[in-house]
């Protein structure tokens, strides 16, 4: 996993004029990743080292170290935290393809190839990409499908985690279960605002709104969002800016009125 | 380089290599489909030992392996 994150560390803070089809590539392997059997055993590795392969202190406490020290930095090891490194990827690679960085050569900052993407892509209008073949068109769309079924799902998961028996939580003592469950609600908000920012790319890609991301914009950034949460209320509204840039007509909405009136 | 050390070793390996490539193929556009196969290459065969490797080389030696 730390080379999976150092990989994805790579790609968001090296500016690279990437093209759709090398997008194409990586998010043909990164996908697998995303597949709930990789993210369950990914979410379990702490707890399984813990308990069947580790035998001495020294390992275990090499283990443990580790571990801790990227929870500290905010980088929580698990299957859930993968996603999210796959989606940051992925859209700073389509973002940049859409938006060629003019300048590559800058100092390495963290992520500064992935926010100066973005910025580029709010600020001025997406490259028409020349999408010839309906494979890279069905992955794009897959791509869409894809995180708007994390919404759906993120849904029932809350309403789940409502209704579960609080005695529940002094099961969940091991190391990688409490890590798992207390980044649930982190992971979930982050991977909502990866997954819009995702998706709003992929239609920018693709030239046409998808009438599912259209409609999950409107249910958030209206006056009774499913839930409320900052990060994905922000994300809602970033994805606006880089949908309006492209889609003039988007802007005569009226929800956006309600923003603009602060 | 931009390799903040609180980051285990396998994570800055992967980290300068990948960003190396890159920058590579900016400087030589020549050299950039190689470039660009390796790092495909690094991310097929790490994900490739998701599935088979045993759990603590999951989280130490994985990037070595497919350096």
């Amino acid at each position: 996993m730390p080379a999976l994150h150092g990989f994805y560390r790579a790609i968001s803070s090296t500016s690279y004029c990437w093209t759709l089809s090398q997008w194409k590539a990586l998010t043909m392997h990164l996908k697998i990743l995303c597949s709930p059997g990789i993210i369950d055993r990914l979410n379990r590795l702490f707890l399984d080292i813990v308990q069947q392969e580790v035998t001495d202190a020294d390992t275990l406490r090499y283990v443990q170290t580790l571990v801790a020290r990227y929870v500290a930095q905010g980088r929580p090891l698990t299957g859930y935290f993968m996603v999210c490194c796959v989606l940051e990827t992925e859209w700073t690679i389509l973002a940049q393809a859409l938006a060629p960085p003019l300048a590559t050569r800058s100092p390495v900052v963290e992520a500064a190839a992935a926010n100066k993407a973005w910025l580029s892509l709010t600020r001025n209008s997406a490259l028409e990409l020349d999408i010839e073949d309906d494979r890279t068109k069905n992955i794009l769309k897959d791509t869409i499908r894809y995180a708007m079924k994390c919404f759906s799902d993120l849904l029932v998961q809350i309403e789940e985690m409502d209704s579960e028996p609080s005695l529940d939580t002094y099961a969940w003592e091991t190391m990688s279960e409490s890590l798992v469950r207390s980044h649930f609600t982190v992971y979930h908000s982050h991977s909502q605002f990866l997954n819009q920012k995702l998706a709003s790319i992929c239609c920018l890609a693709l030239r046409e709104i998808d009438d599912q991301l259209y409609s999950r914009i409107l249910l958030l950034l209206s006056t009774d969002p499913p839930f409320s949460d900052n990060l994905v209320q922000e994300a809602a509204l970033k994805a606006t800016t880089i949908l309006v840039r492209t889609w003039v007509f988007f802007s005569s909405l009226p929800f956006l009125d309600r923003f603009f009136f602060f | 380089m931009g390799c903040s050390p609180e980051w285990a070793l396998p994570d800055q390996v992967v980290f300068s290599t990948v960003a190396a490539l890159l920058r590579i193929s900016i400087d030589h556009p020549e050299y950039s489909d190689r470039a660009i196969s390796a790092i495909y290459f690094f991310v097929e065969q790490t994900i490739e030992k998701t599935h088979d490797s045993t759990c603590k080389n999951f989280i130490t030696l994985s990037a070595f392996l497919c350096a």
